[in-house]
């Protein structure tokens, strides 16, 4: 390879045929007797200009439409030819630099190009630096067997799993869920396709259950008493989740507030309560309309045996746990309601210091999170230690300023535009990179950018998981499919 | 015109004939020519340009370049052309040459020839070359009598580079001539001979080959020095809509009476096609007019005239061309084979005009 030209931060490489290179590879530009380098990601791979290739083409193809014939040809100048032909024009960003074998970010200065060399690199050099107390084996590239990172870039961080349907974010957060509940970390999973509750099965169903792994059902065995969650979140409920009027819930109050008194906070009291209250009849109706759904939900039970225990379940489960919340099947409200009251007794559990901190994982957040608990969770929640991984195949539903301030983010393929132009809103990468190497990426590969990859962007092929995923799409042409 | 010894006639003679021909196999001594020539640049700088592809790839063997007195051109002598079905085969030879870049002594350079046959609708080529090798480096002179030229004092790169394209482009011409029967034989160029360059003796020795098995030997000039006034002899043809033919031989030849260059084709201005272009075509003058006329109506019936430019000619001429892709080809096959060092020639006019010149080198 050599270097044709620079130009801000990018850097075009001239690559012969039997160099083998492809997009998301790292090379080293060696400034030639300086014990320095740059370090470029490829990321574009276009065939190099080469001056008279379209009259050469032009030949070529009147030779192959009407002419056969043969070429006398001593010197051997056609094989040559082909290599010109055939020779590539790479376009790389350049990421950082390597001084006296240690990484570096300054990139100021300029690699010699008669003596400067141009090698592709391993990407285990760039993630040497990261420490390995808790190893975390995200998967392999074409240079490299295994890429192997630390999982405490996850921990304090935000992270953002993106890209089509079918090409591998929920095999990847799965990954990222099991790894960190095998390093002893509590986690929640919000499961909308109860596609996480088998992870704790092998393949197989040989091993029985891994008891870290813990399917929580509304109304099944995710059920909650009145005195647990208090008059704030089930008001949080009424208002954010079932659109309670103002007027509404202050009578609500009024209501609660008495049956505390009376020490009868029971849900049949409060039916009773409402029922009986002497309040304006639209009130009532919209209390009780609201309350009915809430006791329908099956979520609330005077029973304090059924009602979850949350504060007891990650403390007797300290050596790592994944919660996971299937609301498969569940109408849209139900959903709001478990993620509304589950947050809530989360966040309670978190700055009471009961709970050091823990793992969110949100699928397809947008489905059941309200609009004003995506600031409190990249903000607010994340100080008092929830930290939250958003999945979603809709990079729209996420706001630009949580793409802004995500510090892990993996895309996997997109080839809408309008969907590259969003997710190329990411602060840590620019828009080229990923407009060039996501379009082109095949599932299970992503483009993984941020602290878990030392903040070189790069180009994985996903690690298989040993346990059952499900969750993959499914097909009616199912051995078609397998065949395309 | 100064005239020049014999023994550079008779050598390009002796080379094209000695040598056993066979279409698809170059001549071993050409050969071993560019091998020698090579292996005295080992080690040198190559001095490359820009814009190498500046190609000589006209054949212009009509050296005459005056003034001619034709007179008014009375439609009585345009003879109308009906393309003829014939089964005939077609072949077309071409040749280019190109300076690759200067060497401290001399230059090296590239040559490529390519022979187009259409035989029962189909087209089929033998491209030969590019044959690389240097010229004008005292240490390979003696290697030209191998090519059959005797180089002289006066004979500059340019000069030897014309005559070994010269010493293909013949022993291309006279293996077609020799392969084929019946057959109509194209030239890129003119019938015209007698220049150090382009022997008469050769092209005679051709002309009665190809004659020999019977095919016609049909020149086509794309640029013809012929001129009447200051106008070329293809505007003589500019009324006429539809394919056609003038035979100026005899006012040619009347002119050019006491010229040491030989006319060994009969001149015509041609119009292949309705919509085409008029071009100076020779066909060979041992053979009776009504044969040249037939064998060119034949060519209109058998090859793709369009533009009035028969296809074999055209990829002929495309496939021997060099394009800038196989220049650095050859430029880089250099420098890894045989060990030249390239560097850039320096820009002079860029130097001393900078944005203010002319040529290239102030555009690069």
């Amino acid at each position: 390879m050599k270097i044709l030209r620079k130009e801000g931060d990018s850097i075009q490489l001239l690559c012969f045929p039997e160099e083998d290179v492809e997009k998301g590879d790292y090379v080293l530009i060696r400034d030639g007797a300086r014990d320095r380098a740059l370090i470029a990601q490829i990321i574009d791979v276009q065939y190099a200009n080469i001056p008279g290739i379209l009259e050469d083409l032009l030949r070529d193809g009147i030779s192959e439409i009407s002419l056969s014939g043969e070429d006398v040809d001593p010197f051997r100048v056609s094989s040559q030819i082909q290599v010109l032909k055939d020779t590539r024009l790479l376009i790389a960003k350049i990421r950082g630099a390597l001084e006296r074998n240690r990484l570096s970010r300054d990139v100021s200065w300029l690699p010699s190009r008669i003596r400067g060399h141009v090698e592709v690199t391993s990407p285990n050099l760039l993630t040497s630096g990261l420490a390995s107390k808790h190893p975390f084996e995200l998967g392999s590239t074409p240079r490299s067997g295994v890429v192997t990172s630390d999982l405490s870039a996850l921990d304090g961080r935000l992270n953002i799993i993106t890209g089509r349907k079918g090409t591998g974010k929920s095999h990847l957060s799965k990954l990222m869920v099991t790894t960190l509940v095998n390093y002893g970390a509590p986690v929640v999973v919000l499961d909308v396709n109860g596609e996480y509750v088998n992870l704790g099965r092998s393949h197989d169903s040989s091993a029985p259950p891994s008891p870290h792994i813990l399917p929580l059902i509304p109304g099944v065995n995710l059920r909650f008493s009145l005195d647990q969650i208090g008059l704030n979140t089930f008001m949080g409920i009424l208002v954010h989740a079932l659109s309670l009027p103002d007027n509404s819930s202050r009578i609500f109050a009024r209501i609660w507030h008495q049956l505390e008194q009376q020490n009868a906070l029971t849900m049949k009291a409060l039916g009773s309560a409402i029922a009986n209250s002497d309040c304006h009849e639209s009130i009532k109706d919209a209390l009780q309309a609201r309350f009915n759904t809430l006791d329908d939900s099956g979520i609330f039970t005077n029973d304090h045996k059924a009602a979850l225990n949350l504060d007891e379940v990650f403390r007797t489960r300290n050596s790592g746990i994944a919660l996971v919340v299937n609301m498969k099947n569940q109408p849209a409200v139900l959903r709001r309601i478990t993620v509304e009251l589950f947050i809530n007794k989360l966040t309670d559990l978190l700055s009471s210091q009961r709970l050091k901190a823990l793992f969110l994982f949100a699928e397809e957040a947008h489905l059941y999170l309200r609009e004003t608990y995506w600031d409190d969770i990249v903000t607010r929640m994340r100080h008092l230690g929830m930290f939250a991984t958003f999945i979603t195949n809709q990079p729209d539903t996420i706001d630009g300023g949580i793409y802004r301030q995500a510090d892990n983010i993996f895309l996997f393929n997109f080839s809408n535009e309008h969907d590259l132009e969003i997710v190329s809103k990411v602060a840590k990468l620019d828009g080229d990179t990923i407009r060039m190497i996501v379009r082109e990426l095949p599932p299970k590969r992503c483009l993984a950018v941020g602290d878990l990859v030392g903040n070189f962007p790069m180009v994985i092929n996903v690690r298989p998981l040993e346990v059952q995923t499900l969750g993959a799409t499914r097909y009616f042409f199912q051995e078609q499919m397998a065949v395309v | 015109m100064t005239r020049h010894p014999p023994i550079i006639q008779q050598s390009i003679n002796e080379f094209v004939h000695e040598e056993h021909i066979t279409l698809g196999e170059l001549p071993e001594r050409f050969l071993r020519f560019c091998h020698l020539s090579i292996e005295n640049t080992r080690g040198e700088c190559l001095y490359t340009e820009p814009n190498v592809t500046d190609q000589l790839n006209s054949n212009n063997y009509d050296a005459e370049g005056s003034s001619l007195e034709v007179g008014a051109v009375d439609d009585t002598e345009i003879i109308e052309l009906t393309p003829t079905r014939s089964h005939r085969s077609v072949a077309a030879i071409d040749t280019s040459t190109i300076r690759l870049g200067e060497l401290e002594d001399g230059s090296l350079c590239a040559l490529r020839g390519a022979v187009v046959t259409l035989e029962r609708s189909h087209y089929n080529y033998t491209r030969y070359g590019p044959l690389i090798f240097s010229l004008g480096n005292s240490a390979t002179t003696g290697q030209f009598r191998g090519l059959g030229i005797v180089p002289n004092e006066m004979s500059n790169v340019e000069i030897l580079l014309r005559r070994v394209r010269n010493s293909l482009e013949r022993w291309l011409q006279l293996s077609v001539s020799k392969s084929l029967a019946e057959g109509l034989i194209l030239i890129d160029g003119s019938l015209t001979a007698g220049t150090p360059d382009n022997p008469s003796e050769d092209l005679k020795d051709l002309l009665r080959i190809a004659r020999r098995s019977e095919n016609v030997v049909i020149a086509i000039s794309k640029n013809t020095r012929l001129r009447i006034r200051d106008r070329s002899i293809t505007d003589l043809l500019e009324r006429n809509s539809g394919p056609c033919l003038f035979d100026i031989d005899d006012r040619i030849r009347n002119q050019f009476g006491d010229y040491p260059i030989k006319f060994l084709g009969r001149i015509f201005v041609g119009k292949l096609a309705r919509t085409g272009f008029p071009f100076r075509i020779d066909v060979d003058d041992n053979i009776l007019r009504d044969e040249c006329v037939d064998g060119i109506s034949q060519l209109m019936g058998t090859d793709i005239v369009d533009q009035g430019y028969p296809e074999t000619l055209r990829v002929a001429h495309i496939l021997s061309t060099f394009t800038s892709s196989d220049v650095l080809a050859i430029q880089s096959l250099a420098a890894s084979k045989f060990g030249v060092q390239l560097l850039p020639k320096i820009a002079l006019r860029r130097s001393l005009f900078g944005p203010f010149g002319t040529g290239w080198e102030t555009r690069y």
